[in-house]
C-alpha cells in the first residue's frame, strides 16, 4: 500500500506532565512501533491545527512510548500546552542524524545544556546511562534562567546519586538563598569544570545566544571545533532536505544534522543567527 | 542518436495526432510573451515551437503551485514541446532535490516519469537572457525525449529516449531522414544564437559567480545597494524554475497534509517559534537566494542552480538585475 512521506501516524497523548510555567513534557503512544536514534527529531502535529520539529527526551532503548519536551513559544506548541491528554496527536519522522554515540566508545563527554536545550540532551543521557562502561566520565552542566525554570527536577536528585555521572548546575539569576548552586550563565560552569581534552567531547544544546557563547567558551579551554558537537534546531518543516526551510549554508539540517560539529558549520556566515 | 527531419506542416499534424491521447502542452505567443497552454484540436497549429522561454517555469508540471501530499500520487500522460535548454537544466536542480536522498517525492517522480519533454533550441532571445554567461548553451544537447532545431522548410529532431522512439514509429510517415547540409546549417545557427546572447551581455565582466557572493557575503553592499529595491513580492522566486521550496500545511480533513510554493524573500520563512528570525532583512534574504543558487546548490550537486534564463530579471518590480548584481559585487571583491 502507498505510504506518503508525508502523512503522519496518530499516536495518543497517554500524559502531559508540568515541568516549568512554559514547559511541558508530552507522553505519547504512537499506534505503529516508533524507533529513534537519540538526537533525531520527529513531526509532531495536532490534526487541523499544525505540525513543528521536536526531539524526542526519551532514552530510545524505551520503545513503547515517547516523551516530547515542549516550551510554548509559537501556535502549535500553545496547542499543545492546552491538550489535557487522551487526544490523538499525528507523528512522522524519525528525521536527520542523530548523536554519534558509537564514535563517543571511551571517550569523556561533557554535556552542555541550555533551558527547554535539555530535552534531547535527556535523551542523549538516558542513552549514555543506559550503556554507561562504555565511556569514560560523564559530565552535564546545565544552566537555567531561574531555580523556576530548571526542566526535569525530580529526575536530577536521582541523577545526582548515579556514579560516574557529575552534575553541575547554574541559573541566571535568582533571589539569595534559593540556589546552592552556581549563579551565572552556563559558560561559569565551563569555567570550573576540568577535561582532559585529548579524550574528551563535547556536546551542546540550548537556545542559539548560548550555543554561540558555549561554543566560544569551549574553544577558548581548548576544545577542537570537531570535538563540538551541537543541536542546530530550525524550523525544519518536511524532514526529508526538500522544502527549504532549515538551511544553513549548503546543509539541509534536517537531513544533513540537526547535530553537527563545529568543524561542519564554523565557516558559514551567522551559524547561531 | 537517431535523428530525422520533419516539415513544419507535418509536426503540426504530428502534435495534432498526440492531442487526443495525452495531456499536450505547448506555447501559445501572447504578443511576444510565450504562456503554456494546454492544446487542443483548435489551438494546435497555433502554437510557437523555437523562439525563446517561456516566462512560466516548467517546474509546475511537475510540482504543482499546491496539491496535496498525503493521498497517493497520480499522473496523466503529458508532453511539454518547447521546452528550452534553460528550463531542461532547472529540471537538473528540481531532480536532485526531489529525487533521492534520503527519500524521493513520490509525487514529483511519479510526474516526471509520466511527462515526454520535447525541447527546441533557441532562434532568438529576451533582454534579460544571461545562459552564455552560466556557460550554458541556448540549444539542448541532453535532458529531453525529443529535441527541434528549426531549418529550412521545418526541424531536424533528435530522439534521445525510448520512450520518444516509441512515440515517433507509430507515426513515422510524418518524418524522413535529414539531409547532411541541414545539420551543417543547424550548427551555424546555434553558433549565430549563441553569438546573440553573448553579445546581449556584452558589458558583463564577471565570471566565477561562486566566488563574487562568497567573498562579499559580509559586504554592506547588500543592505545599502544589492537588495535596497527589493519590494517583497516574491516573484522573482516563484518564476525560478530551480526554486523548490515550500511549506507544508494542514487541511480540514484533518489527516492529510497539503504544500504549497513558499519564497525565501518572505519575512517569515526561516522565522521560528518564539520570534527568532535569522533572515530578519532584505539583505539576508536576498544574499541568501543569490548565496542558494550559486554556492550552496554549486556545493552540493557541482552545478548552479541558476541557468541564466533572466525570468527574475524581467519579472522584478524593484528592478534588481542579477547579472548586474554581480557585476557590482565583483568591484568590491577586493574591497571585501
Amino acid at each position: 500500500m502507498f505510504k506518503s512521506p508525508y502523512k503522519s501516524i496518530k499516536a495518543e497523548l497517554l500524559e502531559v506532565i508540568e515541568e516549568t510555567s512554559n514547559i511541558k513534557t508530552f507522553v505519547l503512544k504512537p499506534e505503529e512501533k516508533f524507533s529513534f536514534v537519540t538526537g533525531q527529531f520527529v513531526e509532531l502535529s495536532i490534526p487541523g491545527v499544525g505540525e513543528a520539529p521536536f526531539t524526542p527526551s526519551s532514552s530510545p532503548f524505551k520503545t513503547d512510548k515517547i516523551d516530547v519536551t515542549i516550551m510554548k513559544a509559537g501556535y502549535v506548541t500553545e496547542a499543545l500546552h492546552n491538550l489535557k491528554g487522551g487526544e490523538t496527536l499525528g507523528i512522522r519522522g524519525p528525521y536527520g542524524r542523530g548523536y554519534p554515540v558509537e564514535e563517543l566508545n571511551k571517550k569523556d563527554v561533557l554535556i552542555v545544556g541550555g533551558g527547554v536545550g535539555m530535552a534531547p540532551l535527556r535523551s542523549f543521557l538516558l542513552t549514555l546511562l543506559e550503556q554507561k562502561e562504555k565511556f569514560g566520565r560523564i559530565i552535564l552542566c546545565y544552566g537555567s534562567r531561574t531555580p523556576e525554570d530548571v526542566v526535569y527536577k525530580y529526575l536530577f536528585p536521582e541523577w545526582k546519586k548515579v556514579k560516574g555521572l557529575e552534575i553541575m548546575q547554574s541559573v541566571d539569576k535568582c533571589p539569595v538563598g534559593e540556589w546552592d548552586e552556581t549563579v551565572g550563565l552556563v559558560t561559569c560552569l565551563l569555567d570550573k569544570v576540568k577535561v582532559d581534552l585529548a579524550k574528551t567531547v563535547s556536546v551542546v544544546c540550548g537556545p542559539p545566544i548560548m550555543m554561540k557563547f558555549s561554543t566560544t567558551k569551549l574553544l577558548d579551554v581548548g576544545f577542537k571545533p570537531q570535538n563540538i558537537y551541537l543541536s542546530m534546531e530550525a524550523n525544519m518543516s518536511c524532514g526529508l532536505g526538500k522544502c527549504g526551510h532549515c538551511q544553513l549554508g549548503h546543509h539541509f539540517i534536517c537531513k544533513d544534522g540537526p547535530v553537527f560539529t563545529y568543524e561542519q558549520i564554523k565557516n558559514i556566515p551567522e551559524p547561531f543567527a | 542518436m537517431l535523428t530525422y527531419f520533419v516539415t513544419e506542416t507535418n509536426w503540426l499534424n504530428f502534435i495534432s495526432s498526440l492531442v487526443s491521447q495525452y495531456r499536450v502542452f505547448g506555447l501559445i505567443d501572447y504578443e511576444g510573451e510565450l504562456k503554456w497552454r494546454r492544446l487542443n484540436e483548435a489551438n494546435s497549429h497555433s502554437i510557437t515551437i523555437t523562439k525563446y522561454r517561456s516566462i512560466q517555469p516548467i517546474k509546475k508540471f511537475f510540482f504543482p503551485v499546491k496539491e496535496e501530499v498525503t493521498a497517493e500520487p497520480s499522473a496523466q500522460k503529458t508532453i511539454l514541446i518547447g521546452c528550452k535548454n534553460c528550463d531542461l537544466n532547472h529540471l537538473k536542480t528540481t531532480d536532485s532535490m526531489f529525487v533521492g536522498s534520503p527519500v524521493s517525492d513520490p509525487y514529483y517522480l511519479k510526474r516526471r516519469e509520466n511527462t515526454i519533454i520535447i525541447s527546441s533550441d533557441c532562434d532568438d532571445f529576451r533582454k534579460t537572457c544571461f545562459c552564455t554567461s552560466m556557460d550554458e548553451d541556448p540549444f539542448p544537447s541532453k535532458g529531453f525525449d525529443i529535441n527541434l532545431s528549426p531549418t529550412r522548410g521545418g526541424f531536424i529532431v533528435e530522439i534521445a529516449t525510448k520512450t520518444a522512439e516509441q512515440l515517433i514509429s507509430v507515426r513515422k510517415h510524418y518524418f524522413q531522414d535529414p539531409q547532411p547540409i541541414l545539420l551543417q546549417e543547424r550548427e551555424k545557427m546555434r553558433k549565430r544564437i549563441t553569438e546573440l546572447v553573448k553579445n546581449n551581455n556584452s558589458e558583463l565582466n564577471w565570471t566565477d559567480p561562486q566566488r563574487i557572493v562568497s567573498s562579499t557575503y559580509n559586504s554592506k553592499a547588500w543592505d545599502d545597494d544589492i537588495a535596497s529595491t527589493c519590494v517583497e513580492c516574491d516573484a522573482c522566486r516563484f518564476v525560478c524554475g530551480t526554486c523548490y521550496c515550500f511549506i507544508l500545511s494542514e487541511t480540514k480533513d484533518i489527516w492529510s497534509r497539503i504544500r504549497t510554493w513558499d519564497s525565501c524573500q518572505s519575512a517569515g520563512y526561516a522565522r521560528v517559534a518564539g520570534g527568532g528570525n535569522p533572515k530578519n532583512t532584505r539583505a539576508k534574504r536576498l544574499k541568501n537566494f543569490y548565496a542558494c543558487k550559486l554556492v550552496y546548490r554549486k556545493e552540493n550537486f557541482g552545478f548552479y542552480a541558476c541557468t541564466g534564463c533572466g525570468r527574475c530579471i524581467e519579472v522584478c518590480q524593484g528592478k534588481i538585475d542579477i547579472r548586474q548584481s554581480l557585476a557590482k559585487l565583483k568591484k568590491l571583491e577586493k574591497n571585501v
